[in-house]
């Protein structure tokens, strides 16, 4: 079974908006599943080991975080049934519930990203974009901000090594990781949107304007028309608007 | 073909009250030469450049410019507004980011301006593979641009500009990643283009401009402080002791012109 | 005070980089590492401080091999900079990102030495300014005043005068020439002989996995093969300098 990008974004998109509207165990469920997915789905597979090392190593992050969120919550919160713990703390089951139920649609929602910015490369999804009539700007502009996240785990990585190289030990254990992470993520945007001044002046320089069409390699000529599949997800999508909107009304 | 460049009375600020990036600045560059602009950094080489590629009309605006720019037959007062490509060939002083970003290989790199430009089909080809084997980059026609070195990436750059075949050629720095054997490549690649193609660089040091330009013009805080010939600088080299890495060479050029050197060498430094 | 003994390494795709290196260098000398782009040199400063493991063989530094350390603890032994001042910097003021390295490593008065560091790059007025203020000069000269403040007995900087105009240069040159005083063993990777030749004790040449040269650099001058054979050429003005009855290679300072 094969899936085009535009099958795939409206799937996606699909997703995303089912972890608002379903309850934490069944997103538990639907977490599975789309792991399962990345592992025995071929259209959702990453497409090169760089992606593959970086969302085995962001979905396990991602759950230690939610664990993390879940008995946080529970041990702050203080109703429903609560559960006496040693030390004079206490485990409420609301606040388990509350942690869950975000943590879990935080799972899905970055899992259904993970899965399709993994197997979808790049100039792909450029592509069909532009395709569906997308402006050659906003085009250029999504694959200049894809590209920079592409570089940040490596320039991450670069800063980790002279701070190493200056003697701290950011790589010691996970908490020195994620404090150090945390100090550089400014200064790694600020030098990004730098650069991205002076990019923007050379591609104006090599003479990229509004009216020009990017090129891309392959001989794929990318399907803009709305197949089945994407109707289906689309309208799917459709009804979870529907569905959010008035639940929020009834309540 | 190639046009010649006068500049009468240029003065450039950022903006209003801004420090004059270019004050009172006139020059006239012959068409076909190569000319290398010299001088510390800060002293207005890069704004100088750019505003002949047409960069600063088009995106800063809220300079004040004054003056003139001729272009071959195209006059601007003051200055052009609108990017110059392809007519006008930019290397930025970064070759890494001069890079669109966007592109899987560097063969798709090279045809990134002909695709703006319209150009497709033999012609494309044609053109890229020119621009690899000037630059010899032919086995680097499919690496990814991130895998490239500071060296292959400078290389990858300036091909990047030639491929769109401009008479002038305006370049920032074009040798500073590059090692002897890289900047002889260069020294080549640009003797190549003379006559055909009007070149103008800025440089921090001087050997490369020694090897290949024919004028000299030596900048700082926005002016011009020096404009000659080859010989002429050689001859003022001490006038630039703290602009210029030029101590060795003002030592010898002193002692050069009282002794009698072999033949074979006294072409190296015709003083 | 730095040893490499039979090092071997090549990249995860195969491309030797070293083969049964082996050399010595002592206490307060300053080292020129030269070569062909893509012959290592890079690679030999990162095996400096374990950033990189040789495959075969061990590299010492300071007495501590740098198989059994990890790099937070060479780091007290060795500061090393790399050539893209983008991949270093991560402070928001010039000081904090000065006073980075010696409050990392422990040492008394980190601030004092972050400061004197910094005069000594003449940055100490623009302290309290964000490093990306700065030119792209200076915040090569910060990378290499933040090494400084590390106050380590060895330093390695990766192409430090790249980026710099004249007078940066100068201020390079005269930290140097104090680093040099105080016993430092400094090691600069560069191709810029001429700025780097007057001032170096011996120089090495790496090409084709190995050490082609380690001498003083007017041996170097008296036998050019070791540099052809690199593609490395010796600056046009220390070529041209005996034609005048003057030394190749000037003394500092002249």
């Amino acid at each position: 079974m094969r899936f085009d990008v535009g099958e795939k974004l409206s799937l996606t998109l699909f997703l995303l908006l089912l972890s608002i509207v379903l309850p934490w165990h069944l997103n538990g469920v639907l977490f599975l599943l789309l792991v399962l997915f990345r592992y025995a789905f071929r259209p959702f597979r990453p497409v090169s080991d760089a992606s593959r090392r970086r969302s085995s190593a962001l979905a396990s992050y991602l759950t230690i975080v939610v664990l993390l969120m879940t008995i946080v919550n529970g041990l702050l919160i203080k109703e429903g049934t609560l559960w006496p713990l040693p030390g004079g703390f206490t485990m409420s089951s609301e606040g388990v519930t509350f942690g869950l139920r975000t943590g879990m649609r935080l799972l899905v929602i970055a899992m259904s990203l993970l899965l399709f910015f993994g197997s979808t490369p790049i100039p792909r999804l450029a592509q069909f974009l532009q395709s569906v009539g997308w402006p050659v700007q906003m085009v250029m502009t999504l694959l200049l901000t894809l590209h920079f996240i592409d570089t940040v785990p490596d320039r991450v990585s670069l800063i980790f090594t002279a701070q190493e190289a200056r003697g701290a030990p950011v790589r010691a254990n996970i908490l020195a990781r994620t404090k150090a992470f945390f100090l550089i993520l400014s200064p790694l945007l600020l030098s990004g949107i730098v650069e991205s001044i002076d990019r923007s002046m050379a591609l104006e320089l090599r003479g990229f304007h509004g009216g020009a069409k990017l090129s891309f390699r392959g001989d794929e000529t990318s399907r803009g028309r709305m197949t089945m599949v994407s109707m289906l997800f689309l309208i799917l999508s459709i009804l979870c608007i529907v569905w959010i909107i008035l639940r929020w009304l009834l309540q | 073909m190639a046009p010649s460049v006068s500049i009468r009375s240029l003065h450039y600020q950022y903006f209003d009250g801004a420090p004059f990036a270019l004050k009172d600045l006139s020059v006239h560059i012959a068409s076909g030469s190569c000319t290398a602009l010299l001088g510390p950094s800060g002293a207005g080489k890069t704004t100088l450049l750019q505003i002949l590629s047409g960069i600063i009309g088009a995106q800063f605006t809220t300079g004040k410019a004054s003056g003139s720019v001729l272009i071959g037959d195209d006059e601007f007062r003051p200055i052009p507004q609108k990017v110059l490509f392809p007519s006008v060939g930019y290397l930025m002083q970064d070759a890494s980011v001069q890079l669109s970003g966007i592109k899987e290989t560097v063969e798709e790199e090279l045809a990134f301006a002909l695709d703006n430009m319209g150009i497709d089909g033999y012609e494309r080809r044609e053109r890229v593979s020119q621009a690899l084997s000037r630059l010899d980059l032919g086995r680097l026609a499919n690496r990814r641009p991130h895998q490239l070195s500071g060296g292959e990436l400078q290389r990858t750059a300036l091909a990047s500009i030639l491929v769109a075949r401009p008479s002038l050629l305006v370049l920032d720095e074009p040798v500073n990643a590059l090692d002897s054997l890289g900047q002889q490549r260069m020294v080549n690649v640009l003797r190549s283009l003379k006559s055909s193609t009007t070149v103008l660089f800025a440089d921090s040091g001087i050997e490369f401009a020694l090897a290949v330009a024919d004028t000299f013009l030596v900048m700082q805080g926005g002016s011009i402080l020096f404009s000659g010939t080859r010989n002429q600088f050689l001859n003022s080299l001490d006038s630039f002791y703290d602009l210029l890495p030029v101590n060795q060479w003002s030592e010898l050029v002193r002692k050069w012109g009282k002794t009698t050197v072999h033949p074979r060498v006294a072409g190296l430094l015709p003083l | 005070m730095i040893q490499f003994d039979n090092i071997s390494f090549r990249y995860a795709h195969d491309i030797e980089v070293f083969r049964d290196l082996r050399l010595g260098i002592e206490a307060g000398e300053q080292i020129l590492i030269v070569g062909p782009s893509g012959a290592g040199k890079s690679t030999f400063l990162k095996l400096l401080n374990g950033i990189v493991r040789p495959d075969s063989g061990d590299v010492m530094v300071g007495g501590l091999s740098t198989r059994k350390h990890p790099t937070s603890r060479l780091a007290a032994e060795v500061s090393v900079t790399f050539q893209n001042p983008a991949h270093q910097i991560f402070a928001s003021t010039v000081l904090q990102e000065a006073e980075f390295a010696p409050k990392s490593l422990q040492r008394k008065n980190p601030r004092e030495r972050a400061q004197e560091a910094l005069r000594l790059f003449k940055l100490n007025e623009q302290a309290k300014s964000h490093p990306y203020d700065l030119s792209l000069a200076h915040r090569k000269l910060l990378t290499l005043a933040s090494a400084v403040a590390a106050d380590t007995p060895a330093l390695a900087f990766d192409e430090p005068s790249v980026n710099l105009s004249r007078p940066e240069q100068l201020i390079l040159l005269e930290a140097f020439e104090v680093l040099k005083k105080s016993g430092k063993t400094i090691l600069i990777v560069s191709h810029d002989l001429e700025l780097f030749l007057p001032i170096c004790t011996r120089v090495l040449i790496l090409d084709d996995g190995k050490a082609t040269f380690f001498d003083a650099p007017e041996a170097l001058v008296r036998n050019q093969n070791p540099l052809r054979h690199s593609g490395v050429r010796l600056p046009l003005v220390h070529r041209l300098r005996p034609y005048c009855g003057l030394s190749p290679i000037p003394h500092p300072g002249a």
